[in-house]
């Protein structure tokens, strides 16, 4: 089983097979955006299911309620607010296809995946990983993305995004149900 | 003799020669558009469907279900590859690429503006419209996608294109996308659609569209399967073609058997041949001048090739009857001799049957007027066939021994047997009014089973199947043609039940664009706004604002050419084309049922829409209008010039009557019997008609002439023509046997017209003959003149006793002015149509108000009694019982008239005295009028029964959200599609009297749903006492005196007591000003009145003194009035009810305890039958009404203080409701009514159609096990009763019959 390098190093590739072993993730979240159009942080909060292989709802309940839905190629929107629902084919929509690859990545932790589309660096514990886009398409999405990965069981807590703009997205993972087994927010 | 001889062979030879030579030069065609008329609305209707490829779409599935996505996308991409190969042939759509969604932002971005619809901008533009569109994009970017959206919010903050290509690219029904292919929502089949270049018309099995389109799919690794147009004509082709061999073949064998059965030898055969070549020769000649030619034409041609043979049998009888000679030159002899005799018959039958031809001639038809040119070629050839082969084959072929048949064929019939004969012909003369002429293409379907039903299960897979027209508009410029149809399409679109598909999102009109950029022209305020708005949402206003000002800028006007990247070119590039004479656009309807699409040609019919409308089934009816129209004047025509002929011939009116009757049974006798049988006449089966008349004239100038000449040319005329008959017969009666349905059509019509010659040709002429030879014709003329004359007045008396004097009304000259077909005027008074439903305002005096609701209510009358008429013939589908009502009914209506309020009489009066009437016939339209007024009560006291059966409820004070005082309905009233479909809502404002708003049709003076100025609303519902029945005022009006006078429940009271009329009512009355509600059970003994307290529902039976009465109890007990009343009462239990909650009610399909029921059931309150539905706020004085069809359209809301200021246009208070199920519904009921009268076999089919509509409907369920026990097939009987009796049952007279039909299984 692996149980990251030595106490206080970076973890390795490796970690993307721990957090695999993860079948049904939920959680609640909160994202921070910053983002030069908005004059202030736009804060949201909600719950995330993922279920493998590609199957994610996640549900903004704060300020303003949405669901996005993600089955295969599939993803649909609903603003009940707004009265708005909208379905739609990733294959035929190149940027939203890119953005649900980069959402994909970290929760299907597939190492060859990462491998393909990111260049990985591995940093300090108990595991910071730091994704840079590959391709200029994705780059003209994401200019970084930043897990931060606890242990026992391995899990991703946050991650930060940085778009080309300077914009960012800080995501903050609580209350977190691995495979129906509830995790206790760390103090 | 000798130069005679060698001038008849050198005429023989040169004839062959130049018409051999002629023939070979012919060329036929197979594109059956170039047998259709080009000119007129029919050409244009065929035009447009090629054009605009609404025949010609084929769809292939690729079936992986046990396969990967992956490899049905594989295939799905082979496959389009490889026929996208095949650019002659097909144009294939089998992917979306995944720029497409880029290229098609890339193409609207700088048309955004230009392309929103302006009630949608208008919205958006607005500061709420403009918040609700930035709080959304903050939505988004709360969202895990929020960095796209991010991106797109700066460049187009409003997200115009978002709302643009969402539009554009929604799916259709039952499709979706995955990775660019077109899949059903599992993504384990996928779909290709095909748009086949070759026309339809023309394709056969061999035909390049179809043998390259299955070597293709061959070829694909995964199941494949396909639907379309080419397809069904191929296998059309195939059928026909087969069928038709198959035919002529047993025809050929049957005719060589006649000819050895009468003659014991095939030499007269062998003299068939001359004819048969030389006609040949002849009509080819014709054609070949005439060439291209149809196919279809050389066909029918071919068959007047056989017009010969029957002069050959003739010279050939004629010529042996007195002895055959042993030399061949005596047998010439004979033979001229022969021939110069029979000269006058031939040169009458060729003069006719010329006639007859020539008149064809003249036919807007390209198909009828070369076959007419074909037939005038192959008559010409009979007759120099006869004339200059006829003595060589006659001396070739004869030898002594040969006799006459002796065929037991009277020459002498007794004169009664004539008369009986030629009245029995009369009979069906008079029902062949009624013959049915079936231009629809689906009547001739032609697909194999296997095909209807792979396109049955196709087509409701993929969210296909129902019904489609088109809308076409044309104009010099594109602009031009998509201007007028953008009117159309919003009238279309609005149509319960119509999807439309058009290119009006992608190519706006130049008004739309011009309203567009004037609406977004005050850049200034528009942004001032912005920035406050963005501010206030939380936006960086500075950042988003110059793609606001951007976005206000795209306003250019978009072309075909812009989206020719994208992936709704193809929608684009069908549905417009340039044409000879500019643009043309297109528009596509989609309906689920037939139905539907007529109601929206009516709703844009009264739109004064200037798209026109063209249905498949349109093209048909219109073509064979046209073709009937044609044979009814040419054929007349061509029978007044063959009566002149004979006139001159025969001099006397006895032998030309003699030798036109068989003509007359030929055509009476078989349109008739087809009319009884409800075969109807097809486009080939009419002008195959035409070969009968022309045979039959043939026979009966024979016949007059050999009259004279004594026993034994008459029975060789005899044998002739029992000969020509059998020759006749032999060659059409095998396409009986034919499967196809036209094949099949023809055989039995043409088959019809001999049997009807051979009577004519039998019975009724030598009738003639004998009678006029025994001076007796003047005495039976006498008779039957007097008899006729005698029934005459009998039915004149008979609607003498029946007409009811209108009372002595004013005379008014005052004209209703048209401002659209749905909007008419006369001074105050105002008819318009809205929400699907017509509105009408009317005030005055009786007679004015009569006189104004005639004017305005225009063509719209003759309308809805022709439609009424309609549903009287298929209730009572029994002339000779029709005719008994119309004649005997009105008698009771005399006496139901003198109990009718002086006022209504004279309203009705004056109504029924503007205008032309159409059914004079019947009896007068004021007789008629006061029938119909009466129709409710007389139907009810004659049949004991409800025509149908109503639902409502009435509440107020605390059982009302706000307290309102409310009277909801439906009224389920079977009275034909004319009560919903035209159905009026209606302010009557009588001189002195209450005004008053009601629901009926407009000529309807009665009320059963209304509500007056002083806040009492009504609503009648039909019940049952055994109270006798006795003649009274009929309950609407009664309704209607009640809303012109009541002010509280008592006065409703009084009025009720004073009239009560003739049958037992349950009536539903509430007064919104006192806050008091009660339901008053009238019968023709008493009126009982039951307060309501805060609210009470009623359904059709009764609950105060009568409620034990036998048949109220009966209805109770096999009714379906317990089932509906049970259910309100529970809906109405929850209290709290308000106009919506109402309306939801009135809609509930459930049962009692809240039981699913299937679509359709009569058990729940809305059984897809109301022809109105009310929500009568008695309080506000508002009447929300449903709109067609039935409960599921639009409920729309008028107020009455509206309606007096004029203001007709109502408010939408209820969205509609799926629609689709009540259409369908309706189809599903029409089919299993036709089963009725279906063998079991096609019966059960048909149901099984039924219940594919209306799933699980036990009365079908029931109806479907007695055809399968009647069809043999006992055990499959058991689940659909299982079922039925589970659902449960309708009527508890059903449950027993289901129960007896499962004991009979045992």
């Amino acid at each position: 089983m692996y149980a990251g390098n030595a106490f206080g190093a970076a973890p390795d590739a490796a970690v993307w097979a721990e957090l695999a072993k993860t079948h049904h993730l939920s959680a609640e979240f909160t994202q921070t955006q910053k983002r030069a159009i908005l004059k202030k942080p736009l804060v949201s909060s909600g719950t995330i299911e993922f279920e493998r292989p590609e199957n994610l709802v996640w549900t903004v309940k704060l300020p303003a309620p949405s669901t996005f839905e993600l089955h295969g190629s599939v993803a649909s929107m609903e603003f009940p607010q707004l009265g708005l629902k909208e379905r739609f084919d990733l294959d035929s929509m190149p940027d939203a296809n890119r953005l649900a690859s980069s959402l994909l990545v970290w929760l299907q932790a597939d190492p060859a995946a990462v491998e393909r589309d990111f260049t990985v660096h591995y940093l300090d514990a108990p595991a910071r990983i730091v994704l840079t886009p590959k391709s200029p398409s994705l780059q003209g999405l994401i200019k970084k993305m930043e897990l931060h990965v606890k242990e026992s069981p391995w899990r991703i807590s946050g991650v930060n995004l940085e778009e080309p703009s300077g914009d960012t997205v800080d995501l903050a993972f609580h209350r977190v149900i691995l495979d129906g087994k509830p995790i206790p927010d760390a103090p | 003799m000798k130069s005679d001889l060698r001038a008849r062979g050198i005429a023989l030879l040169l004839l062959i020669l130049v018409t051999s030579v002629l023939t070979s030069q012919t060329r036929v065609v197979t594109d059956l558009t170039e047998a259709m008329p080009r000119d007129g609305l029919f050409g244009k209707m065929l035009e447009d469907a090629k054009v605009f490829g609404l025949l010609d779409t084929t769809l292939i599935e690729i079936d992986g279900t046990q396969s990967s996505p992956e490899a049905l996308h594989q295939a799905i991409d082979d496959l389009g590859q490889r026929l996208s190969s095949h650019s002659e042939l097909y144009e294939v759509k089998y992917q979306v690429s995944s720029t497409a969604g880029a290229n098609l932002q890339s193409a609207m971005a700088g048309s955004r503006i230009a392309l929103t619809d302006p009630d949608e901008l208008a919205d958006l533009l607005s500061e709420t419209g403009m918040r609700q569109a930035l709080e959304a994009s903050q939505a988004r970017l709360s969202g895990p996608a929020g960095a796209m959206f991010a991106r797109n919010l700066a460049n187009d903050p409003l997200d115009l294109g978002g709302r643009l290509a969402q539009k554009a690219t929604a799916p259709t029904k039952g499709v979706r996308l995955s990775q660019g292919h077109f899949v059903n929502p599992e993504g384990n089949r996928g779909i290709i659609l095909v748009h086949g270049i070759e026309p339809v018309f023309g394709t056969t099995a061999n035909s390049p569209t179809i043998t390259v389109l299955e070597a293709e799919l061959a070829k694909t690794t995964l199941p494949t399967r396909w639907i379309g147009s080419h397809r069904y004509a191929a296998e059309a082709y195939t059928t026909i073609r087969h069928e038709t061999k198959v035919a002529v073949a047993s025809g050929t064998a049957l005719v060589i058997a006649a000819f050895l059965f009468l003659f014991r030898s095939l030499r007269p055969l062998a003299g068939t041949l001359p004819a048969l070549a030389i006609g040949t020769l002849t009509a080819g000649a014709a054609a070949a001048i005439l060439s291209p030619i149809h196919g279809i034409v050389l066909a029918f041609g071919g068959a007047l090739a056989g017009l010969g043979v029957d002069y050959w049998i003739h010279l050939y009888l004629h010529g042996i009857r007195d002895g055959v000679p042993n030399t061949f030159p005596e047998r010439i002899q004979v033979a001229i001799a022969t021939l110069r005799h029979l000269m006058g018959a031939y040169g009458v039958s060729v003069a006719a049957t010329c006639t007859s031809f020539a008149m064809l001639a003249t036919s807007g038809y390209p198909a009828v007027a070369d076959l007419a040119w074909v037939g005038m070629g192959a008559s010409v050839g009979a007759f120099l066939s006869v004339v200059l082969a006829g003595p060589l084959a006659f001396a070739a072929l004869a030898r002594p021994d040969d006799r006459v048949p002796q065929l037991p064929i009277p020459k002498h019939v007794p004169g009664w047997i004539g008369a009986i004969v030629a009245v029995l012909v009369g009979i069906l003369a008079v029902g062949s009014l009624r013959v049915h002429f079936d231009g629809d293409p689906r009547a001739m379907d032609a697909r194999l089973p296997e095909t209807a039903a792979l396109e049955q299960e196709l087509q409701s897979r993929w969210g296909g199947g129902g019904s489609s027209a088109l809308l076409v508009s044309e104009g010099k410029t594109l602009e031009e043609a998509l201007a007028r149809l953008a009117p159309a399409v919003q009238v279309a679109a609005h149509s319960p039940g119509t999807t439309v598909e058009h290119p009006l999102n992608l190519l706006p009109p130049h008004s739309q664009i011009a309203a567009n950029a004037q609406a977004v022209s005050d850049h200034a305020a528009l942004e001032q706004q912005f920035i406050r708005v963005s501010e206030e949402v939380g936006f960086d206003s500075a950042l988003l604002l110059p793609g606001f000002r951007a976005t206000l800028a795209t306003t250019a006007a978009p072309t075909p050419e812009t989206w020719s990247q994208t992936p709704v070119s193809e929608l684009v590039d069908r549905l417009t084309a340039q044409t000879e004479g500019g643009w043309a656009v297109a528009a596509i309807l989609h309906a689920p049922t037939e139905e539907a699409l007529k109601h929206t040609q009516y709703e844009l019919s009264l739109s004064g829409s200037e798209a026109r409308y063209s249905a498949p089934a349109d093209v048909a009816e219109q073509g064979a209008d046209r073709i009937r129209n044609e044979l009814l004047t040419r054929s007349g025509a061509a029978v007044a010039l063959v009566l002149l002929y004979m006139a001159f011939r025969f001099r006397r009116a006895v032998p030309v009557l003699a030798a036109v009757f068989p003509t007359i049974c030929a055509v009476f006798g078989t349109l008739g019997t087809l009319a009884w049988l409800g075969i109807p006449l097809t486009p080939a089966s009419g002008p195959a008609l035409v070969l009968v008349v022309g045979l039959a004239f043939d026979q009966g100038i024979f016949l007059v002439e050999a009259d004279h000449s004594g026993e034994s040319e008459f029975k060789a005329s005899q044998a002739a023509i029992v000969m020509a008959l059998m020759n006749a017969f032999c060659g059409f009666a095998g396409l009986m046997t034919a499967s196809h349905p036209v094949v099949w059509n023809i055989g039995v019509v043409v088959s019809l017209g001999i049997f009807f010659t051979a009577v004519g040709a039998f019975v009724v002429t030598p009738a003639l003959l004998t009678a006029e030879a025994e001076k007796v014709v003047p005495r039976w003329i006498r008779r039957l003149s007097f008899a006729g004359v005698s029934l005459f007045l009998a039915d004149q008396i008979a609607e003498v006793l029946g007409r009811i004097d209108p009372p002595p009304v004013r005379s008014f000259s005052t004209k209703a002015e048209s401002l659209s077909p749905g909007s008419r005027r006369l001074g105050d008074n105002l008819l318009q149509r809205h929400h699907g439903m017509w509105v009408m305002k009317v005030k005055g005096a009786p007679d004015e108000m009569g006189h104004t609701i005639g004017e305005l209510a225009g063509p719209l009358r003759e309308r809805n009694e022709a439609r009424m008429l309609e549903v009287f013939e298929e209730k009572v589908p029994n002339p000779l019982v029709r005719y008994g009502l119309i004649r005997g009914l009105p008698v009771l209506g005399r006496a139901v008239s003198s109990s009718i309020d002086p006022r209504h009489l004279a309203e009705l009066a004056a109504l029924t005295a503007v205008g032309q009437d159409a059914q004079r016939w019947a009896s007068t339209a004021y007789t008629r009028k006061i029938f119909l007024h009466a129709l409710h009560d007389i139907g009810q006291a004659m049949v004991d029964t409800p025509i149908g059966g109503c639902t409502g409820f009435v509440a107020g004070a605390e059982w009302t959200k706000e307290g309102h005082w409310l009277l909801a309905r439906n009224w389920d009233f079977d009275g034909g599609p004319t009560f919903d479909e035209d159905k009026a809502v209606i302010l009557v404002e009588g001189e002195g009297k209450i005004p008053y708003v009601h629901v009926g049709i407009v000529g309807l003076s009665g009320s059963v749903s209304g509500i007056n100025a002083e806040g009492i609303a009504i609503g009648l519902q039909a019940a049952a006492s055994d109270a006798p029945i006795r003649p009274g005022t009929p309950m609407i009006f009664i309704a209607r005196e009640i809303l012109e006078n009541a002010r509280s429940l008592d006065d409703v009271e009084a009025i009720l007591d004073q009239r009560r009329g003739f049958v037992s009512e349950a009536i539903l009355a509430v007064d919104g000003d006192s806050g008091e509600a009660a339901i008053f059970e009238v019968t023709p003994d008493d009126v009982t009145r039951i307060p309501a307290g805060n609210h009470l529902a009623q359904a059709n039976h009764l609950r105060g003194p009568h409620k034990d009465d036998g048949l109220n109890l009966s209805r109770i007990s096999h009714g379906t009035t317990l089932s509906r009343l049970t259910r309100m009462d529970e809906l109405l239990g929850q209290g709290g009810v308000d106009q919506g909650l109402a309306i939801e009610w009135l809609r509930d399909r459930k049962g009692p305890g809240g039981l699913e029921l299937p679509v359709g059931h009569e058990g729940a309150i809305n059984a897809d039958i109301a022809s109105h539905g009310v929500v009568i706020d008695a309080t506000a004085r508002t009447i929300a009404v449903s709109s067609w069809p039935n409960l599921s359209g639009e409920w729309v809301e008028f107020s009455l203080s509206d309606l007096q200021a004029g203001k007709m246009e109502g408010r939408v208070v209820a969205e509609i409701d799926h629609p689709e199920r009540t259409l369908k519904m309706h189809q599903a009921r029409r089919w299993v009514q036709a089963a009725k009268s279906m063998a079991p076999v096609e019966a059960e089919t048909q149901i099984r159609h039924a219940l594919e509509l209306a799933p699980g409907h036990p009365t079908f369920l029931i109806a479907r096990a007695r055809a399968l026990i009647a069809a043999g097939r006992s055990e499959e009987a058991r689940q659909p009763l299982e079922q039925a009796i589970a659902t449960p049952p309708e009527r508890e007279s059903d449950r027993l019959l289901a129960l007896e039909l499962l004991e009979t299984l045992k």
